[in-house]
């Protein structure tokens, strides 16, 4: 095999190439629907905090924003997106990080304000009984997301009883806090639900509002929310359609969905650890550049998700941007004297969100602008084309070096591509994409020439299986065209919302949901209305009971 | 609201309880006086070493000499380390070819399956490895937790991509369920040594005892809700909590699981670079070193009987400047290699060198092991020390993976030194072997459940 595919030094794909990053090749069509299956297919499960949960739920049940989970063992993201996916579980050094959390987080909180636990209960006036009750009637059941049993209720007296020596009740208190913060019911979202018919459960009103909270804004209920389930007013579908859509207006909705805009499209990667760039090659770049990028994507995916449309099609085309005064010098436009400024675009060469540079910075090769890499991803991530094995041994394309000393454009470094067959079934389908992109180098940089030469950002979308968007078109505006064509983006989206909104991998059993949830979604629907249509489907509400009861 | 500081401050919190005394060293002398008493237990290490070797220059003649494994046997002055004479090098061993439809390459197909055994599994395309590794297998027999360690940081791939997360860890605590590894040599200290700390006083671990008895309370009541519904979960859970209740049990009572010494602590890299872990080679080779002795000590303490080492990601890329070398060596040095002999002189001079230094790194941990009287014998005697590698030869050539078995002299493996070359044996059997030198009879590996040990051994 002599071709090089897959350079992907540093590519920086994104949350669906979890998918299918190394492996994807040629370019046939998704799977049809499958058949014969029903929607309701999901198991009973737990889902472990994510790292990003857990700060987030410290930070709404204690009031804590130190972000203690950053210095846990990194989460391994097998759905890509980072919302307590199904694979994560606890190993020891977990046990051990969670631990040295609670402790801190339990001394914190009891030494400044310890309010948030008992409900403003002062044992000196009240006596230790009735904060004792506070904390286990109303402060444990938020922590659980749910009521306690009695035997949790038990087990957790039983520690304060031990500890709370010399009629101090804080030091019992604050090691119950220990246990609750070390807990499984605090560690985990459950979803095991109650029976509802042969072989179904349903979730509690408790899971629900847990999952929709979770999904919508990254953390555990609010207290409206968790009001609305005491109250017994959220038990319909018309219920958890009220509530996300209450939940989707809240600053923590903006949040959270900013971060499953930035791992659909591998921004997130947009930091440090994660992406680098040579110097040698870009002598300009300078790392903090990546927060500047990283604040341009916030706000535009906030506008976006947010704004007066709310659609992919606004994600895509977009001219507006949000700079400052770094960006704004790579841009080419006037700057703002500090912070952000919303401006307008050229769109014929900076259109939506493919053009932005923070998008073009991760999508790249550290010393290329990576025309493979960033092929390889909109296929994979932006839409969905099922992967196929790679060659087994991949050389590596010419340096980046000799193509210079060469005079030749990236596409000219990689002319073996098309002109080896044995690379060219494939390849032509990935740089097809790829070379689209060609007038943006490795970070984001607008450019018309290339070590002296013209640049050619001609290409080709082929193979998707949808003549709609098939066939060639120039740069990455032209490339935008093709994809607001046909439904092939806006059911690649709906298959990413499903992982994200489920926390799974779909099986072939929930590809008739995954069809259905895509079925009346287009490139000019509202992309949060997704989130609402999966709220009050059996998928997300129900469970396959285990013959024999749990 | 008392505010915390960052990891950093933590480590460094925790660091100023600690009484010091040197690390690097005293090793040998620090035990010295623990040598006596009953029958010293078994310690297994594993190292994941990558992108293969370089075939003509490994393979040792008949006086156990090459050109990379020298390296193994000298000291840095280039004198004799006594390796030699406790050491077992498997020739022939092969990893099959079968990615079991995933869009796993022969890099992953070793990582994920050398020390599993297990065919690969599916996550998502990606793959992962099917069962357990067999430390972690030995650590269920023994009751104990392993200590997983690993220097990640790398130029080239600071992180793996989205769809290589299986590529941070060899190690699995069951089918698709890596154990991932810690990559900060002060944190893997203070998570050894703070046992040490005064104010871990006797209160506090009585409250966590307490702490961890309602914690395990609930997870037993929780894994009866849930039934047989995603109960590994659970299950993975408990054992982990297992662990760390076992060390808190031997703290509390004032025995083992604290180490006679303590150490000074190794450098601050995060202090010295926020990037140092990640996305910078600088300090790899001082990040290495201080794995290796963390890995030792905790062995020569009882602080663990069971460690990991990896060395990079699976296909890594590390550039090697530390060896004069200085070029991502997966894409173009190790892809070059396209045969046995070499491709070219410059090439192989390269590879040898990052060889070399391979080698010259598992001498430095086992010679660390064998400076520990123990028992009439060294605390390498008892332990076994495997030195694997996810491919034979860096284009990806699956044959003549190297295999090289240290220690556990005259408990299984003899003195002397050897070659076993019997011809082509399949990877399981590494396990295999593993397996019943740390006294877990089995007639198999993974998925050759009758493959047997190695030949010759």
């Amino acid at each position: 095999m002599k071709c090089f595919l897959f350079r992907l030094r540093q590519v920086g794909l994104g949350a669906a190439a979890a998918l299918v990053l190394s492996t994807l090749a040629c370019q046939p069509p998704p799977d049809s629907v499958a058949s014969g299956s029903s929607a309701l297919q999901a198991p009973r499960r737990l889902r472990r905090l994510s790292n990003r949960e857990y700060n987030n739920v410290v930070r709404d049940l204690l009031g804590d924003t130190t972000a203690p989970a950053t210095a846990f063992i990194p989460d391994a993201l097998v759905t890509g997106y980072d919302n307590g996916p199904d694979d994560l579980i606890v190993q020891s050094d977990q046990v051990e990080a969670y631990r040295g959390a609670a402790e801190a987080l339990a001394e914190t909180v009891v030494a400044a304000h310890p309010d948030v636990l008992v409900g403003g209960c002062d044992p000196a006036t009240r006596g230790n009984e009735a904060c004792i009750t506070a904390f286990l009637g109303s402060f444990a059941p938020r922590a659980f997301r749910r009521p306690l049993t009695a035997t949790e209720h038990n087990r957790l007296r039983t520690v304060i009883d031990a500890f709370a020596a010399d009629g101090d009740v804080w030091l019992g208190i604050q090691t119950a806090l220990e246990a609750i913060l070390q807990s499984p019911q605090f560690l985990y979202r459950e979803e095991l639900g109650e029976p509802i018919g042969p072989g179904i459960a349903r979730l509690t009103p408790y899971e629900i509002a847990s999952e929709i909270s979770f999904l919508i804004t990254g953390s555990m209920p609010d207290d409206a929310l968790w009001r609305a389930v005491q109250d017994g007013r959220f038990i319909t579908t018309d219920d958890f359609r009220r509530e996300a859509a209450r939940l989707l207006a809240t600053p923590a909705a903006s949040a959270n969905l900013r971060t499953f805009f930035h791992e659909w499209l591998a921004t997130n990667r947009l930091v440090p650890t994660m992406t680098v760039k040579s110097a040698a090659v870009y002598p300009t770049w300078d790392p903090a550049l990546m927060t500047s990028m990283a604040g341009e994507l916030d706000r535009l995916y906030d506008e976006v998700a947010f704004g007066d449309s709310g659609s992919l099609r606004a994600l895509f085309t977009t001219p507006d941007a949000f700079v400052d005064p770094a960006l704004a010098s790579l841009y080419g436009v006037s700057p703002p004297a500090s912070g952000f400024m919303k401006v307008a675009l050229d769109p014929t060469t900076r259109r939506g969100v493919l053009s932005r540079a923070g998008y073009l910075t991760v999508h790249a090769d550290s010393d290329s602008s990576g025309p493979v890499a960033r092929g390889v991803f909109t296929m994979a991530a932006i839409l969905c084309y099922r992967p196929l094995p790679r060659p087994a041994v991949v050389p590596p394309p010419p340096s980046v070096d000799d193509a210079n000393k060469a005079g030749q454009t990236t596409r000219q470094r990689f002319s073996q591509h098309s002109s080896d067959p044995n690379c060219s079934p494939c390849h032509k389908v990935i740089d097809g994409i790829g070379f689209g992109f060609e007038s943006f180098d490795g970070m984001g940089g607008y450019r018309t020439t290339e070590n002296g030469q013209q640049i050619d950002a001609s290409g080709v979308l082929m193979g998707s299986g949808d003549p709609n968007i098939d066939g060639p078109f120039d740069g990455v505006s032209g490339l935008v065209d093709h994809l607001m064509q046909g439904d092939r983006l806006s059911g690649c989206f709906a298959r990413q919302m499903f992982r994200f909104g489920t926390g799974a991998i779909e099986t072939s059993a929930d590809e008739p949901f995954v069809a259905s949830l895509g079925k009346d979604f287009t490139v000019d629907s509202r992309m949060t209305d997704l989130l609402l249509a999966l709220v009050s489907s059996p998928r997300f509400t129900d469970r396959i009971l285990p013959e024999g009861g749990p | 609201m008392k505010s915390r500081g960052p990891r950093g401050a933590t480590r460094r919190n925790a660091l100023k309880a600690l009484a010091a005394i040197p690390f690097a060293g005293p090793l040998a002398r620090a035990f010295a006086a623990t040598g006596a008493g009953a029958a010293p237990p078994k310690r297994l290490v594993l190292v994941m070493q990558n992108n293969g070797t370089q075939q003509a220059n490994f393979w040792p003649d008949a006086k156990l000499s090459s050109p990379i494994l020298d390296s193994l046997f000298t000291d840095s002055t280039g004198a004799d380390n006594g390796l030699r004479q406790k050491v077992t090098i498997v020739k022939g061993m092969s990893i099959p070819f079968d990615a079991n439809g995933t869009n796993g390459n022969q890099h992953d197909m070793g990582f994920a399956r050398l020390y599993t055994g297990e065919k690969l599994i599916s996550m998502a395309g990606g793959p992962w490895g099917g069962g357990p590794s067999v430390d972690q297998i030995i650590a269920q027999d023994w009751g104990v937790d392993t200590l997983a360690l690993a220097v990640l940081a790398s130029d080239y791939e600071p992180y793996p991509k989205p769809g290589f997360e299986h590529r941070r860890s060899f190690v699995y605590l069951g089918p698709a369920q890596l154990k991932y590894p810690l990559i900060d040599p002060l944190g893997v200290y203070v998570k050894l040594f703070s046992s040490n700390d005064p104010i871990g006083a006797q209160q506090r671990l009585q409250r966590r005892q307490s702490v961890l008895d309602a914690v395990t309370g609930n997870l037993t009541e929780m894994a009866g809700r849930l039934g047989a519904d995603d109960g590994r979960k659970l299950d993975y859970h408990l054992t982990a909590i297992r662990a760390v209740e076992q060390r808190l049990a031997a703290m509390l009572a004032g025995s083992a699981g604290a180490c006679p010494l303590t150490p000074a602590p190794p450098t601050d890299f995060l202090a010295a670079d926020p990037q140092a872990e990640t996305t910078i080679e600088t300090y790899i080779p001082d990040m290495v070193d201080a794995m290796i002795d963390l890995a030792s000590i905790a062995l020569g303490c009882g602080l663990s009987r069971i460690a990991t080492l990896q060395l990079g990601y699976c296909g890594g890329k590390w550039g090697f400047a530390w060896e004069g070398i200085n070029i991502q060596f997966h894409d173009y040095i190790a892809h070059q290699d396209t045969s046995d002999q070499g491709s070219s002189p410059e090439n192989t001079d390269r590879i040898v060198r990052a060889n070399r230094y391979y080698a010259s790194r598992i001498a430095r941990l086992a010679t660390a092991l064998d400076a520990v009287d123990e028992a009439g014998g060294t605390l390498l005697d008892n332990t076994l020390v495997v030195w694997g590698n996810e491919l034979g030869r860096g284009d990806h050539n699956q044959s003549n993976a190297p295999v090289v078995l240290l220690g556990l002299t005259g408990q299984g493996l003899p003195t002397g030194g050897r070659v076993i070359d019997a011809g082509e044996q399949v990877m399981n059997r590494l396990g295999c072997t593993v397996l019943n030198l740390m006294d877990h009879p089995t007639p198999g590996f993974g998925d050759v459940p009758d493959c047997g040990v190695f030949t010759g051994l």
